[in-house]
C-alpha cells in the first residue's frame, strides 16, 4: 500500500466522522471523557471505526482527541496507555474490516488558552502535544491530525510539537466563525500563512460550522492556500433539546452540501452529530467528483495572531524604530530594560501607517538571547502588527521565531556561507519570509550585477532545502551617496535586475542613503519614490516621519498601487490631525496640566520649559513633584479618584519622559531605589499591580514589573538580581494568597535584604501580617507613602 | 456592536471608585472612550444548558451525575428541580485592550475594565432575562449564583464549565487556580422554580462582602 503522502492531493480521502456522538450513542455517560474508552471499552471504539470503514471513509481518527497529560491525570491514565491503545483499535478496525485505510492520530487543544490570554506557557504546550505524538508515531500512526483549534498559537505549539518529534505528515484543521475567524482572532489567511510556513502537509477546518456556512470560507481558503485542504463540518448547527445537543441535517442533505465543497477540497469528512450514514452519502455522492487542482501562489504573507499583510500588494512599510542603531534614548532603555518605551515606539510607528514593526535589540552589553523573545512577547500584547525579527544571532533568532504568534519576517540571511548554514534551516523549521541581503564574504558588490548573483545564490540555496521562492525578499541594500555617488544608481539597478530575473520580493532600507548630507529626508523620499518605480515591494523606514509616508502614499497613488487613491487620502488626513496637534497651548501651566491629567500638554510645556531654560531638576522640584503631591493628598482625603490620580501619573510620566533626555543618566538614576513588583503566581488579575507601578515610578522609584501568574522563585531571583529595595506583591484572589505567602518564604530565605509589600482585593493589614509581609497597602498612595517612608 | 445601556454608565463610575455625579471633562472623556473601545472589541456569547438538580442535606447539590458541596448553592436552589447552567463571555480581545492599555495607559484600563464589567453583567442579565421569558408563566428563575459565592468554592468552577462544554461553546477556559479566561466571563447557576419566589436577594445583598469597597450604596445589609 502507497503512503498517505504519496495519495495526498491526487486521490480522494475521506476522514471518518464524529467519535464522540457515536460513542454517546453506545452509552458513554454525559460529560464522561470519551479518551478513555480507548482503554475501558476498546469494542465500543473499534465499532464506530468499522462502522466509518465500511461507509467507505480512508482515514480513521484515533480515539485521543483529549488524550494530553493534563485531561488524562485526573483519571489516573497515562498517555502511553490510552494512545497506544487507541492507535492500536484503529488498525484492528482496519485489519478486520480488511479496508484500505490510514490511520491519523487525532490531537485536539489542551483545553486551556495559553499566556499571555491564558495560564498555559508555550513550551508547556508543545511538550503536552509532544508526548503524544511520540507514542502515537511509535504505536504506528500514518500522519497527524491536528484538529479543532481555536487559537493559532497553540495550533503552532502543536504543529512543533508534530514536527519535532516525528516525521509523520502534519494534517492541520481548525474552528472558524461564519466570518471567517478563529476565537483568539486569525483569520482564514492568516492561518494558511502560519500553517504552510510551517511546512504542514494539508490544511482545512472543521467542527463549528455545518457544510452550507463552510463553502464560503473553503472559497476563501482555496484562493490563498497552496496545499490540499481539508473540510469536516459538523451535521449543522447544534441546538440543545432537553438538555442534549442535536444536530438537525440528515445523511442527503450533508452530502448534498458536500457537493460543492467536493469540487474545493480534496480531503472530507464529518465532525459532530455526523454518523456513518452521514458519511456513507456523502462518499457517494462526492467521490464521483473531480479532483480540484491545487494552484501555487507567489504571495508573500506574514502574520500576527490577529493581522496579515501580504508584502507588496500595496508597498508595504516597515517600522525601523525599534532599534538602537544611532538612537541614545533607545540605547539607554534596552540598558535600563524600559520596556514601556519600547513599547511606545511601537504604538507610535503602528498609528504612523506601519504595516510590520522590524525589532532589534543588538547591544554589546544585552543577553539577545533573553531579551529578543521577551520583547517580541510584549510587543505582541500592544500591537497585532506583524513582527519583523532582526538579529544577527542565530540562537537569539531561534529563540524569538519560536515564541513569536504568527508568521514572521526573519531579517535576515546574506551570502556567506556561515550565515546561510544558520539561517535557512530556521526558516524551514518555523517557517517566515526572509530577507535576503546580498552581501557575502568579499563584501557588497560594487554592480547590480553581483549583487543579483548573490541573490541568485541565496535563492537557490533556499529552494534546495525546500525554502519557496515566494517566502524571499531581497535587500540589495542602499548605500551612501556621499560615499560613492554612484551608490544610488546602482541600488536601483539592482533592484530591477533582481526582479526581473528572480522574480522574487524586495526590500530595502532606505535611509542610509542619505547619510552624511543635509536635510536627509528630502533625499530619503526622493530615493523612495525611484526605488518604488524600480519594483520595491517594501521600504524599512521610520513611519513616524510625515516626509516618508507621503512619498510612499504618492507613489503607490502614482503606479495604480492604491485603490481609490484610498492610502493617499489617509495619510493626507493625518497631516491635518497633525496641524491641529501642534495648535498653541491652552493657558495652563506645566503643574496644572498635570493636575488635570493632560499628557500631550504636560509634555509640550515641559519642552517650553526647558527651551526656556529652566533646569530640569528645578522643573521637577518646582513643578511635577508639587503636582502629584497635589493629587495625591486629594485622593487620600477622598477629593480626586483613581482615574484622575492615574491620569495626573500619566501626565507627569509625559514630561518625565521629555526630561530624561535632558538629564544626564547619573542625575537620572544615582538615587533611585528598586521595586520589584508582580502579581504572585496563579493569579492572572494585575490592575492593582499596574496601578502601583505607574505611581512608585511617578515618584522615582526604579520599577522592575515581572507581570502577573509570576512564580515565587522567579521573583526572589530578580530581588537578588536588582539589588531591589523593595519586593511589591500583589493576589486578588483567596485561592492565590498562599503563593503570595510562599514567595514571601521564599524571600525571607534567599533575599533577607528586601522590605516586602502586599496589597490586593482579599488582603486586610492583619492577614498581610500573618503571612509574613513588611507591610499592607490599600492602594497605590498607600504605596507610594510606604516606599518614600524607607527614606 | 453591543453597547453599554445609557441607564448603566453610572455603574461604570462606581466600579471605577468615582462617587457623586458631577464629574470632570477629562475624567468624562476618559469614560466614554473606555466605554466605546471595550464595545468595539467585544464578542459577547453565552451558552447554557438546563439540568435536573436535587438537594440533599442542605449541603449537597447533584447537578447531573455530579455532587457539589455547598450549602449556600444548597439554600439557594432550595425546592428547584432543574438548573439553567449558564456562562458568557465577551471573548478575548476584550483582555488584550485591557492589558495592551495596562502597559501603555493605564488611567484607560482602568475604565475599560469598569466598562467590561458592566458590559458582561448587562450582557449576562438580557440573556437570563431572556430565558427566563422563553420558559414561560409557569416558572420562575432564581438569580444566578456563581462558584466563589458564599461558601461555594472556585473550584466547582471545573464541575460547571465541563458540563456546559464552555470551552467549545464559547472558548471559556479556567486557569488552574480557577479562574476564567478569557476574564471578562461570568458563570452560574438558575435555579428554575415551580413557586412564584419574589424576595430573592440580587447582586450585591447577597454578597458576603459586606465591606467591599464596589458594594452599592443602600444595600449594606
Amino acid at each position: 500500500m502507497r503512503t498517505i503522502t504519496e495519495h495526498l492531493g491526487k486521490r480522494r480521502l475521506f476522514f471518518e466522522g464524529a467519535m464522540g456522538t457515536m460513542l454517546q450513542e453506545a452509552g458513554l455517560p454525559d460529560g464522561y471523557l470519551p479518551d478513555l474508552w480507548s482503554v475501558e471499552n476498546t469494542e465500543a471504539v473499534k465499532s464506530v471505526h468499522r462502522q466509518y470503514l465500511k461507509a467507505g471513509c480512508t482515514i480513521l481518527k484515533t480515539n485521543t482527541f483529549g488524550a494530553n497529560a493534563l485531561k488524562l491525570a485526573p483519571h489516573g491514565y497515562t498517555v502511553a496507555e490510552v494512545v497506544s491503545a487507541a492507535v492500536g483499535i484503529a488498525a484492528e478496525a482496519i485489519a478486520e474490516e480488511k479496508a484500505e485505510a490510514f490511520i491519523a492520530l487525532d490531537i485536539g487543544p489542551t483545553g486551556k488558552l495559553l499566556k499571555p490570554l491564558g495560564d498555559l506557557y508555550f513550551e508547556d504546550a508543545v511538550e503536552l502535544f509532544k508526548d503524544m505524538v511520540k507514542v502515537g508515531a511509535q504505536a504506528g500512526a500514518d500522519a497527524i491530525l491536528i484538529e479543532t483549534m481555536s487559537d493559532s498559537y497553540e495550533l503552532k505549539a502543536a504543529v512543533l510539537a508534530a514536527k519535532e518529534a516525528s516525521d509523520l505528515p502534519i494534517f492541520c484543521t481548525v474552528v472558524f466563525d461564519e466570518h471567517g475567524q478563529l476565537l483568539t482572532g486569525a483569520d482564514i489567511v492568516g492561518v494558511t500563512a502560519m500553517l504552510e510556513g510551517l511546512g504542514v502537509s494539508a490544511v482545512g477546518m472543521n467542527c463549528g460550522l455545518g457544510p452550507q456556512s463552510m463553502l464560503p470560507l473553503v472559497r476563501r481558503l482555496r484562493e490563498y492556500c497552496s496545499l490540499p485542504v481539508i473540510v469536516n463540518p459538523n451535521a449543522g448547527l447544534p441546538r440543545s433539546e432537553k438538555g442534549k445537543t442535536v444536530f438537525d441535517v440528515t445523511p442527503q442533505q450533508f452530502a448534498e452540501n458536500m457537493r460543492p465543497i467536493a469540487e474545493e477540497a480534496a480531503i472530507l469528512g464529518g465532525c459532530c452529530g455526523t454518523t456513518p450514514a452521514h458519511l456513507k452519502a456523502m462518499i457517494d455522492v462526492c467521490k464521483a467528483v473531480d479532483m480540484p487542482v491545487t494552484h501555487s501562489y507567489e504571495r508573500l504573507l506574514v502574520s500576527s495572531y490577529a493581522t496579515v499583510n501580504e508584502i507588496g500588494s500595496i508597498p508595504t512599510v516597515i517600522g525601523e524604530r525599534i532599534n538602537p542603531t544611532g538612537k541614545k534614548r533607545f540605547k539607554q532603555a534596552l540598558l535600563e530594560d524600559d520596556m514601556s518605551y519600547i513599547l511606545h515606539e511601537a504604538v507610535d510607528q503602528e498609528e504612523g501607517g506601519a504595516h510590520i514593526l522590524d525589532v532589534n535589540v543588538g547591544l554589546p552589553e544585552i543577553d539577545e538571547c533573553e531579551r529578543l523573545p521577551r520583547v517580541v512577547q510584549e510587543l505582541q500584547k500592544v500591537t497585532a502588527l506583524p513582527l519583523q525579527l532582526d538579529t544577527s544571532n542565530a540562537d537569539a533568532m531561534e529563540r524569538a521565531l519560536r515564541v513569536y504568534n504568527g508568521k514572521a519576517l526573519i531579517n535576515s540571511v546574506n551570502g556567506k556561507e556561515e550565515s546561510l548554514q544558520a539561517i535557512l534551516p530556521l526558516v524551514k523549521h518555523y517557517g517566515g519570509g526572509v530577507i535576503a541581503l546580498t552581501l557575502d564574504e568579499n563584501g557588497i558588490p560594487s554592480t547590480a550585477e553581483g549583487r543579483l548573483a548573490i541573490a541568485r545564490k541565496i535563492v537557490e540555496r533556499a529552494e534546495a532545502v525546500g525554502i519557496p521562492r515566494r517566502e524571499i525578499l531581497v535587500d540589495v541594500l542602499t548605500l551612501p551617496v556621499s560615499a560613492d555617488p554612484s551608490a544610488a544608481r546602482v541600488t536601483l539597478e539592482a533592484l530591477r535586475l533582481v526582479k526581473q530575473e528572480l522574480g522574487v520580493k524586495t526590500v530595502l532600507g532606505v535611509s542610509n542613503v542619505s547619510f552624511g548630507l543635509p536635510s536627509r529626508e528630502q533625499i530619503n523620499a526622493a530615493f523612495l519614490n525611484m526605488a518604488v518605480l524600480s519594483g520595491l515591494d517594501a521600504a524599512i523606514i521610520n513611519p513616524k516621519s510625515y516626509t516618508m509616508m507621503q512619498s510612499i502614499a504618492s507613489s503607490a497613488a502614482l503606479l495604480e498601487k492604491d485603490e481609490h487613491f484610498e492610502r493617499y487620502i489617509a495619510s493626507n488626513g493625518d497631516s491635518k490631525s497633525s496641524a491641529v496637534s501642534s495648535a498653541p497651548l491652552s493657558e495652563v501651566s506645566l503643574k496644572e496640566a498635570v493636575i488635570k491629567g493632560l499628557s500631550s500638554d504636560a509634555a509640550k510645556l515641559t519642552e517650553v520649559e526647558l527651551e526656556q531654560g529652566s533646569e530640569p531638576l528645578h522643573i521637577i522640584d518646582e513643578q511635577l513633584v508639587p503636582a502629584l503631591d497635589y493629587v495625591g493628598q486629594g485622593f487620600e482625603e477622598g477629593r480626586v479618584f483613581l482615574p484622575q490620580l492615574l491620569m495626573s501619573a500619566e501626565a507627569a510620566k509625559a514630561a518625565f519622559e521629555v526630561l530624561k533626555s535632558s538629564l544626564s543618566s547619573t542625575e537620572a538614576t544615582s538615587d533611585a531605589r528598586t521595586v520589584v513588583i508582580a502579581t504572585v503566581e496563579g493569579d492572572i488579575h494585575d490592575i492593582g499591580k499596574n496601578i502601583v507601578k505607574v505611581m512608585l515610578e511617578n515618584y522615582q522609584f526604579r520599577v522592575v514589573d515581572l507581570g502577573k501568574d509570576v512564580p515565587a522563585q522567579t521573583i526572589v531571583d530578580a530581588a537578588v538580581r536588582e539589588h531591589a529595595d523593595i519586593v511589591g506583591l500583589s493576589a486578588l484572589m483567596t485561592t492565590t494568597v498562599p503563593a503570595m505567602e510562599q514567595t514571601i518564604r521564599l524571600l525571607r530565605q534567599q533575599a533577607p535584604f528586601v522590605k516586602v509589600l502586599v496589597g490586593g482585593a482579599v488582603l486586610t493589614e492583619d492577614y498581610a501580617a500573618r503571612i509574613g509581609a513588611d507591610a499592607y497597602a490599600k492602594d497605590a498612595m498607600a504605596a507610594v507613602q510606604y516606599a518614600k517612608s524607607l527614606g | 456592536m453591543y453597547v453599554i445601556k445609557a441607564s448603566l454608565v453610572a455603574e461604570v463610575y462606581r466600579y471605577m471608585g468615582v462617587h457623586g455625579n458631577e464629574h470632570s471633562r477629562e475624567l468624562e472623556a476618559l469614560v466614554s472612550t473606555a466605554i466605546e473601545r471595550v464595545s468595539m472589541a467585544a464578542s459577547p456569547s453565552a451558552c447554557q444548558k438546563i439540568m435536573p438538580v436535587s438537594v440533599h442535606d442542605g449541603r449537597c447539590v447533584t447537578v447531573g451525575e455530579r455532587c457539589l458541596e455547598s450549602a449556600d448553592l444548597a439554600s439557594h436552589l432550595e425546592g428547584c428541580d432543574q438548573v439553567i447552567l449558564f456562562a458568557a463571555t465577551l471573548g478575548c480581545d476584550v483582555d488584550r485592550l485591557i492589558d495592551r492599555d495596562s502597559l501603555l495607559r493605564p488611567s484607560l484600563a482602568v475604565a475599560e475594565h469598569a466598562a467590561a464589567t458592566v458590559l458582561i453583567e448587562q450582557f449576562s442579565d438580557e440573556c437570563c432575562e431572556q430565558t427566563d421569558r422563553e420558559l414561560g408563566d409557569d416558572v420562575s428563575l432564581t438569580p444566578r449564583f456563581s462558584p466563589g459565592y458564599g461558601d461555594c468554592p472556585l473550584s466547582c468552577q471545573t464541575v460547571l464549565l465541563h458540563q456546559l462544554e464552555a470551552y467549545k461553546q464559547i472558548g471559556l477556559t479556567l486557569t488552574d487556580k480557577y479562574m476564567m479566561t478569557p476574564v471578562k466571563s461570568i458563570s452560574g447557576w438558575l435555579g428554575v422554580t415551580n413557586e412564584k419566589r419574589t424576595c430573592f436577594s440580587k447582586g450585591c445583598a447577597m454578597c458576603l462582602q459586606r465591606h467591599c469597597a464596589f458594594r452599592k450604596e443602600g444595600n449594606v445589609d
